[in-house]
Order: C-alpha cells, then sequence, then structure tokens
C-alpha cells in the first residue's frame, strides 16, 4: 500500500494538467451556457426586445399546466421507444452479415454507410421527397400494386414512425461499424470452442459475440437515446411538427418557443426539464451498466 | 506524420486555451481561407454597412452590383449577409439578442410587427418624407399601415402585391374546356367555377391536378393560404380591430369546405404533401405570387401559360391580401443614418424599376409604368397584368395582415386545426373553425 | 464420409449464396435514395416532378452541375466543411484523449465529480444553450468566423461524448503497464504517448468519424455565427436553394450528390483497413 501511494504521489498535479485543457474550455464553452440557461428559466425574457425580468418558478408553474408540454414528451418518448430497439437488432444484424471479409464486401458496407455521410438537411429534404403523397416513390410503387398509400408526413399516427424511420435509416451505418469492430475483437477461439461442443451459430451470438461486445453496445444505446431526446434537424425537415402538434418534440417545441415566440425564458425552462431526464436517464443506465457489462470493475 | 501531429495538436491546444482567457484578446484571427470577419470599419478606414437578405447567391451579387453607386457615393462599404429564407428569422433573433444585427435587415410578413412592437426598428420618416424627389406619397397607404405609426416609419416595402392564377393553356385546349380567361372575360370568374373547372380537368390516372391554391410541399401559414378565399367568401378570420376571432359563420364554414371538398371529395387539388410544381405541366390552374412568373419562364416549360386574377366570390368585391417585404433599420445599427440613407436608395422610383422583374413594389407610379406593364420575354403580357394584379389593387383594393402581439401564435394555432382537418383528426368543417374558435379567442385576450 | 463432406460444401454454397442474396437486398434499399438524389441531379427542373417519375433521366443533362458551379462557390463551401471536420476531430481526438486518461487512471481529487460534470455536455440541447453561448461569442469577437465553429464541439457535445469514450477505452488498459512505466522512471506524459495512445488508436478512430460527422453535419452552429457567405458549410450552402419560391430540387441534390460522392469514394477505399484498425483493439470495455 505504502509503495503504491509513493508511485502515485505526483499523480493529482498530473491529473490536473491532463484534463486541464478539456476542463477549461468546457467550462467556458459548454457549462456557463448550461448554468445561463437555468438562470434564464427563472426569468421572462423577451428576446427581441431584450428585456429580462426575475420571474422565480413561474414558467415552471406554466410548463406543467401546458398541455402541450405533455404531448411533447409522449411524443419524444415514443419516438425514442421506436427508435432503440429497431436500431439495435438492425444494426447487430448488419454487423454480423458484413463483419467478415469476403468478396464485394466492401461495397456493402459502403452502402450501409452512405447515408450517415449524407448531410441531415439533404438526407431529411430527400425522404419528404421520396414520401410525398401522391406523387412521392413510395406511393408510387404502393399504386403499382394498387394499394392507396397515405399522407405520410401529414398523417398524426405516422409522422413519428416515418420520422423514427428516416433516422434509423441515417444511423445504421455508424453503428454498424462500431460494432463490426468491437466484433472482430472477439478471440476466434471462442468460436472455435464452442462450435467443438456443438453449439449452432444462433446461440454463438447470443453466448459469445453478445456478452464480449456489450461495452460496445452500452456505448450504442446511451448515443441513440441522448440523440433521440434531442431530436429536431430530422423534424425540422419532415414534419416541421405537424401535422398539427402531432409530431412535435421537445427540442421542436424548444426551438419554436425561443426563435418564433421570442419566449427565450420559457424555452428555457422546458431545455432545463430536458436535461433533467436525460441526466436521469443516463445515470440509471450508468448504474445498471455492471450488471451487464461484466469487463468494467 | 506523427510530428505533423503534434503539431497541429498544440496548435489546437493553444487556440482553445487563448479563446478560453481571451476575453482581452484582439479579435482572432479566422482560421483557412474563406473565413473572413466583417469589422465595423474597413480596412480603408471606410464605414461599413451591412445588409442582411434571404435568397440564393445570384440575387446577392445583384444586390452587391446595385450598392457599388452607393458606396462609392457615400465612400463606405455595403456587406450582404445572405440567408436562406426558411432561417432568416432564426439567424436575426439571435443576432437581435446578442445586439449585432445587421444595419439595414429585410422583413417578411408577419415578422414586422413584432420587431416593430419590440421596439428594434429605427424611423426613417425624416430622410424619406423631407425628399420630394423620393416622392413619398406614391407608396399605397394600405402598403405603408402595418409599418408606420402615426408619422412615424419604420421600414419601406419593396415587394407586395395580391396573389395571380397561374393556367396551363394547353392542358385545357388539350381537354376541349372552356378556359379560365374566357370566364374572366365574361364576368363570371368565381371560386364556383375554378373548382368546377378543377374538378373536370383533374386525371388521376395520368398524374393531372385540376388546381393548386398554395405550396403544398411543406408545412405552410395556411391563415395567408385562405385569406383571399375567406374575404371573397364574405367571411373574415377577425373582426375589424383584431380582438375577435370571426371565421365561425355559415360563410366561413362554406369557405372551408369548399376547399376540404376540392382536396379529399373531388381530389382536384393536390394533397399536403405534395411538392409538384406547376412547371411540371400537370397541374391545371395554380394560385401563386406574381414573381412566381419568373421561375416559369426561367424552367423553359414546354406548354402555353396564361396569367389570370384569382376569382371573386359571394362577397363581388371584397379585398384581396397581400404579402410585403420591407427594408427597415434596427436599432443595432452604429450607423443608422448611413443606414437609411441606403434603404431610402434601394427604394426610389428608378431603382424600383430596375427590379420590377424580381420584385414588384408599391408604387402608384411604378404600377403604370412601361417597365412594368412590359416583363421581360412579354409574359405576363400587358393585359394580363393590367387584369390580374393593378385592376385587382385598384377594383377590389389591398388588406394587409391583421396586426396583434400575440399574432405569429394566433397564426400558428389556425394552421395546426386546418392541418388537423386535413390529416382527418376533425371531422368537419363546424368542427374545425368550432376548435380555432376556442383556442384562438384565448390568445387574442391574453 | 466423402458424401458427407460433398453435402457440406453444397449448405456451405447455398449458405454464401443466401448471404450474398441478403447483403443485396439490403445493399439495394439503402443505396436507393442516393440513386434518386443521383438521377434527379440529372433531370431537368420540369422532368423533376413529372409523372410518373422517371427512373432514368430523360434527357439527360450536366446542366444543374454547372449551374451548381456558377452560381454558388460550391467547392468553397466543400472546403469549409471538410477542414472544419477536420480540425474539430484532430481537437476532440487531443482533448478528450487527456482528460480520458486522467479519468480513468490517475487517482486526484475530484475526479469523479469532474467526470460527470464533463459528461454533462452532451446532455443539453444546444438548440438554447446557442443564445447565452453567441453572446458569450460576440463579446470575445469569435461571432462571424470559423474560430467558434471549431472549438465549440471540441469543447461541447462531441469533446464530452470523447472524454465518455476515452476512459471507457483506458480502464480496460491493465495498471500494471503503467506501473511498469513508472517504475523505469516514466511520467506520465511519456507513459500516455508512448504506451496509451497507440493502444487506443482504434478507439480514437471511432472518435474521430463521430466527430467528423457531427460537425459535419452541423447545421444550428454554423447558422447562427456566419455572415460571409463565403465562410458557408455544405448544409448552409445546400439549404440556399430553398427559397421563398419553393425548392430547386435539381440544384439541391447535383449539391447533395456532389457532397456525398468523395465521402463515399473515401471510405470505400478505406472500410477494410478501418475496420481492421477497429477491431485492433476494439472498445473491450
Amino acid at each position: 500500500m505504502r509503495s503504491k501511494s509513493k508511485l502515485y504521489g505526483k499523480d493529482p498535479l498530473w491529473g490536473h494538467t491532463f484534463i486541464s485543457p478539456m476542463l477549461i474550455g468546457f467550462i467556458v464553452i459548454s457549462l456557463l451556457p448550461i448554468i445561463a440557461t437555468f438562470f434564464i428559466s427563472l426569468t421572462d425574457w423577451a428576446l427581441l426586445n431584450n428585456k429580462v425580468e426575475f420571474i422565480g418558478f413561474e414558467n415552471y408553474k406554466k410548463l406543467f399546466s401546458d398541455p402541450l408540454f405533455y404531448k411533447v414528451t409522449k411524443n419524444t418518448l415514443l419516438f425514442t421507444v421506436l427508435l432503440i430497439p429497431s436500431n439495435l437488432v438492425l444494426c447487430l444484424g448488419l454487423a454480423s452479415l458484413l463483419k467478415r471479409n469476403f468478396k464485394g464486401v466492401g461495397f456493402f458496407r459502403t452502402a450501409v454507410f452512405t447515408p450517415v455521410i449524407t448531410t441531415v438537411v439533404v438526407w431529411g429534404i430527400l425522404w419528404k421527397y421520396i414520401f410525398q403523397t401522391d406523387n412521392g416513390l413510395v406511393n408510387t410503387l404502393l399504386s403499382m400494386i394498387d394499394i392507396k398509400g397515405p399522407q405520410w408526413l401529414y398523417n398524426a399516427k405516422l409522422a413519428i414512425p416515418v420520422a423514427v424511420f428516416v433516422t434509423l435509416v441515417k444511423g445504421l451505418g455508424l453503428n454498424m461499424v462500431i460494432f463490426i469492430g468491437a466484433m472482430k475483437d472477439v478471440p476466434d477461439m471462442y468460436y472455435e470452442a464452442s462450435e467443438i461442443d456443438g453449439a449452432s451459430k444462433l446461440r454463438q451470438f447470443f453466448s459469445i459475440t453478445l456478452p464480449s461486445i456489450a461495452p460496445s453496445i452500452f456505448l450504442v444505446t446511451i448515443i441513440t437515446i441522448i440523440g433521440s431526446l434531442k431530436v429536431f434537424a430530422q423534424i425540422d425537415t419532415l414534419t416541421e411538427g405537424g401535422p398539427g402538434t402531432s409530431s412535435f418534440v421537445f427540442v421542436y417545441y424548444i426551438y419554436q418557443q425561443a426563435f418564433k415566440y421570442y419566449n427565450f425564458g420559457y424555452a428555457s425552462s422546458i431545455s432545463a426539464i430536458l436535461f433533467a431526464i436525460i441526466v436521469v436517464l443516463t445515470l440509471i443506465q450508468w448504474k445498471m451498466r455492471k450488471r451487464w457489462v461484466y469487463h468494467e470493475n | 506524420m506523427k510530428r505533423i501531429l503534434s503539431v497541429l495538436l498544440i496548435i489546437v491546444m493553444a487556440a482553445s486555451l487563448l479563446s478560453a482567457c481571451g476575453g482581452t484578446q484582439a479579435p482572432t484571427q479566422p482560421e483557412g481561407p474563406g473565413a473572413s470577419v466583417a469589422p465595423q470599419t474597413g480596412s480603408s478606414g471606410k464605414p461599413t454597412i451591412s445588409i442582411a437578405i434571404w435568397g440564393d447567391e445570384n440575387r446577392k451579387k445583384t444586390f452587391e452590383e446595385l450598392f457599388v453607386a452607393f458606396e462609392e457615393a457615400n465612400n463606405c462599404d455595403v456587406v450582404v449577409n445572405l440567408v436562406a429564407y426558411q432561417d432568416y428569422a432564426t439567424k436575426l433573433a439571435t443576432q437581435l439578442a446578442a445586439g449585432n444585427a445587421p444595419d439595414v435587415v429585410w422583413l417578411a410578413d408577419g415578422m414586422e410587427a413584432q420587431f416593430l412592437q419590440s421596439g428594434n426598428l429605427v424611423d426613417i420618416s425624416s430622410y424619406v418624407k423631407s425628399d420630394a424627389d423620393y416622392n413619398y406619397p406614391d407608396l399605397y397607404e394600405s402598403a405603408m399601415a402595418a409599418i408606420t405609426d402615426g408619422d412615424a416609419v419604420y421600414g419601406i416595402p419593396f415587394s407586395f402585391g395580391p396573389r395571380v392564377v397561374y393556367v396551363n393553356k394547353t392542358l385545357f385546349d388539350k381537354a376541349g374546356v372552356k378556359s379560365p380567361s374566357e370566364y374572366v372575360a365574361e364576368g363570371n370568374w368565381t371560386y364556383e367555377t375554378m373548382y368546377d373547372l378543377a374538378r373536370q380537368m383533374t386525371d388521376i390516372s395520368k398524374g393531372q391536378y385540376g388546381l393548386k391554391l398554395w405550396d403544398t410541399s411543406s408545412a405552410t401559414n395556411y391563415v395567408y393560404a385562405f385569406y383571399d378565399l375567406v374575404l371573397a367568401y364574405g367571411a373574415d378570420y377577425f373582426n375589424q380591430d383584431t380582438t375577435d376571432f370571426t371565421l365561425n359563420t355559415p360563410e366561413g364554414i362554406a369557405a372551408v369546405q369548399a376547399v376540404y371538398d376540392a382536396i379529399y371529395k373531388d381530389q382536384s387539388h393536390l394533397k399536403p404533401g405534395d411538392a409538384t410544381e406547376f412547371t411540371a405541366g400537370t397541374i391545371a390552374m395554380a394560385r401563386s405570387t406574381f414573381s412566381y412568373a419568373k421561375t416559369i419562364k426561367g424552367s423553359n416549360v414546354d406548354f402555353e401559360w396564361e396569367v389570370v386574377p384569382v376569382p371573386k366570390g359571394p362577397a363581388a368585391n371584397a379585398p384581396v391580401i397581400t404579402g410585403f417585404a420591407y427594408y427597415c433599420v434596427t436599432t443595432n445599427s452604429k450607423n443608422p443614418e448611413l443606414a437609411a440613407e441606403l434603404v431610402k436608395h434601394m427604394t426610389t422610383t428608378d431603382m424600383m424599376k430596375t427590379m420590377v422583374n424580381t420584385f414588384v413594389a408599391p408604387r402608384a407610379s411604378l404600377l403604370n409604368s412601361e417597365e412594368f406593364l412590359q416583363q421581360e420575354g412579354g409574359k405576363p403580357t400587358k393585359d394580363e397584368i393590367l387584369s390580374s394584379f393593378v385592376h385587382v389593387i385598384e377594383e377590389q383594393g389591398l388588406r394587409s395582415y391583421p396586426a396583434h402581439k400575440n399574432f405569429s401564435k394566433i397564426q400558428d394555432q389556425i394552421t395546426m386545426d386546418f392541418d388537423n382537418y386535413f390529416a382527418g383528426v376533425y371531422s368537419s368543417a363546424e368542427e374545425t373553425v368550432k376548435a380555432m374558435e376556442q383556442a384562438v379567442r384565448a390568445l387574442l385576450n391574453q | 464420409m466423402r458424401i458427407d463432406s460433398e453435402r457440406a460444401r453444397r449448405t456451405k454454397k447455398r449458405k454464401k449464396i443466401v448471404h450474398y442474396l441478403v447483403c443485396s437486398i439490403i445493399a439495394v434499399i439503402m443505396l436507393f435514395p442516393f440513386y434518386w438524389m443521383l438521377t434527379t441531379s440529372l433531370k431537368t427542373y420540369s422532368n423533376v416532378m413529372k409523372f410518373p417519375p422517371q427512373w432514368w433521366p430523360d434527357p439527360f443533362t450536366l446542366d444543374n452541375y454547372i449551374e451548381l458551379f456558377s452560381r454558388h462557390p460550391f467547392l468553397t463551401y466543400l472546403w469549409n466543411s471538410v477542414y472544419i471536420a477536420a480540425l474539430v476531430s484532430l481537437g476532440v481526438v487531443f482533448v478528450s484523449s487527456l482528460a480520458g486518461y486522467a479519468f480513468a487512471k490517475i487517482r486526484f481529487k475530484g475526479s469523479n465529480f469532474l467526470f460527470l460534470v464533463i459528461l454533462s455536455g452532451m446532455m443539453m440541447p444546444i438548440e438554447v444553450t446557442i443564445i447565452p453561448l453567441f453572446l458569450a461569442l460576440s463579446e470575445m469577437n469569435l461571432a462571424n468566423s470559423h474560430f467558434g465553429l471549431i472549438i465549440q464541439p471540441i469543447f461541447g457535445y462531441c469533446g464530452a461524448f470523447g472524454t465518455f469514450l476515452m476512459r471507457q477505452f483506458f480502464i480496460t488498459v491493465p495498471t500494471e503497464l503503467i506501473e511498469a512505466g513508472k517504475i523505469d522512471g516514466a511520467s506520465h506524459l511519456r507513459i500516455f504517448n508512448k504506451i496509451m495512445l497507440p493502444l487506443a488508436s482504434s478507439t480514437i478512430a471511432t472518435l474521430v468519424i463521430f466527430s467528423f460527422l457531427q460537425s459535419w453535419n452541423d447545421y444550428l452552429m454554423p447558422l447562427v455565427l456566419l455572415n460571409d457567405s463565403r465562410t458557408y458549410t455544405l448544409p448552409l450552402g445546400l439549404k440556399l436553394f430553398a427559397s421563398e419560391m419553393g425548392v430547386e430540387w435539381n440544384l439541391v441534390m447535383a449539391g447533395a450528390t456532389f457532397s456525398t460522392l468523395p465521402m463515399m469514394i473515401v471510405f470505400f477505399f478505406s472500410q477494410r483497413k478501418f475496420m481492421e484498425s477497429l477491431a485492433m483493439a476494439g472498445i473491450k470495455g
């Protein structure tokens, strides 16, 4: 014990030195604006005339009696709940299909990765064009087999699922790449040993692959959850929150309040709530990770 | 390789540290080519005026050329900030919050009221009213209503006008259907006729539609889209002083119902979410702004087209609604005199004449000028312009947008309720209008 | 015995065919939007909306690309996007690998607390912090330059994520390696440089891609920060084609194709090496 503390003698200094570039920059660029947001949420700040008035917790009171806030919460959770499992299943499937090097694998991987490198703005516009009501590609194809396609983006029930689909397809490639990296890292001898035991491919996937890449799954899940709670660009280009308010999500509501109605105080209070939700969800996952990510002590 | 990498890392670190403690540092030079910082005064010490516009690089170039004369006359630099149309308001709001909005800005419909009421605009009346050459009274009074307050003038409109209906003549000829221009000549050009013609011209199997009243490709401001129609049916969204919502009348419901029927019963109108343009040649009649003619000409369409006025309704001489775009000077400007001079320079009769193929300014002398009536390529023709534009303004009169401090919320509320009607959430026009009434009254009284 | 191996070979072959078939179907689905983007960019404006849609442009035209470059400084947009994203990735790797290593392997007071504080950077949406941030950057005279655009992700979402990612990686590196280094008299900086960074190459690769793409896709930050259209990035430039008169689909698609294609080619030729480097250490956890 004594020798160890001697070994780590100068460490606190090193630790502070190592984190200082990140920490100093972070405080200025991220932390101060975050703290500012909490303060602003206690004010009535009309962005245009820059009149700031301290009003205590009025914004929060208003928020909890705002029916749209509950709808926004519901929509955002729906978006997240639809996206997370489909994203995991598809990405794991794709990674298993494309993890080994075979002839043409580069082409297939590039195909899956292409949406990732298409910028979000273009991706949204492109799908809006494909999902047009009567003349869009999807409905034209459907009409060939005599099905009358719905108003994909102008339908209260379909707007969110379509946005989920568009987000899903865009993100598959990146997550697949992460999973392939992790899968390639699982030592072959594990598989060889289980093959001798006569385990099926499916069994191998569940008993070897999944546990081995658990940290990557954990990572991808965390990013996807945070990303989908903060979803904005796709909704903005595809539906602008519509029809009505049926695809209003948290950040869209924040954006509308801040930049359309210039209610910056109110927008900040919604942000603070969203921030709290994300923090709580992340902490829960963080606590739970020990159950399924074995590698970390 | 490794060495280069580490050098680069050190640069990034140094830069980040500088920014962290560098509130007092001299303005940091932008990195890489293409970056530039717009300073308050140019390198030559000349004053600089910034102006924000929407559009594309072509428009930016056009304006930069137009500013050259002004720059020389006033020994200054004019910097053009180009912003995409959809994001213009967002960008401006942040700039105003930070106190560094451009000196001169373009404002579109609905924006001006909010900016005016929150005190972001400078009164330029002394610049435009005192100069006889500028001919201030030449500007339509109705066009100035929303941007003036008593004697104070907070901006000058550079674009306005009623919408017009574009007709695909070739489609009508092929179908052997009497075209809208003939109904106009007979004095029978009504909404009923238009819906009827739309039904006749629709052929779903060919992807051919009778009618497109608004840009169905994106979320739309339905208040603006249906305003003419509502007025023509003898209804109105609001009472005179915008204190009450008044669409819940038989006339109002009939107007709303007629639009719904065209889309879903007759299927003669494009559905929300369809991006087909008039230029594709599969739409018989499309209502759009007057300047859309430029787009049609630019895309070399392979069909004959003509322009007719918006139809009349049961309320025969109801006014038509117009959208405006204004030049305004912001209170952020460090050089408001020069900024006001620039606005004046850009809105003289002569300047507006040179722009007439892009923007139609609300000057009486301009509307009757040869420059306006002789459009590029002779299209729209002089007669078309007179009947669909000039006469509509003179005979029916213009109506500008209502002003209310909550107007952008009210507008969104009405739009959402229309959206819900078209998406099948509400089952009838009555239900839709009733829902609007309830929500909008609450917003009006807030 | 021989029949058995024959059968095994046949099943193997059948499996291979099924595998290719499944992959091909996926590729068709994934590439279809891109195909549509490409063909639309080669159509004339009036043919973009033809009914039924044209599966192949007729007439085939390159005018949209000519118009794209004559009307807009598109190469400048592309260059701006690329170099900003590259500097962002570089900066993120630098600050977050250092911080991640410290949080994982060096004991110092408040390390857990500070780690959580930095993580919060991933959780606040930029749509609202952008206003206080913009006020601060304007005060520092950093608005209207690429500089703010580069440092914001480094110390914001990307940096926070990177710190998290790197910490997760360094935790899995056996502490014995560090101790061995210490006994040899190496400082932390030397250990970090000579032992840790090479080990982390795969995680760094992930981080580079992630940061690059975040910056590449960023829209709101450049919108708010940049005034001069010569400093615009691709997403901003592409948005200029959607005017008050509607969207010029053919031009947008030409711009989109032009900006996606080079990245596709780069990925195609580097993917094998890239996947291998990912696998070298993996995010072992």
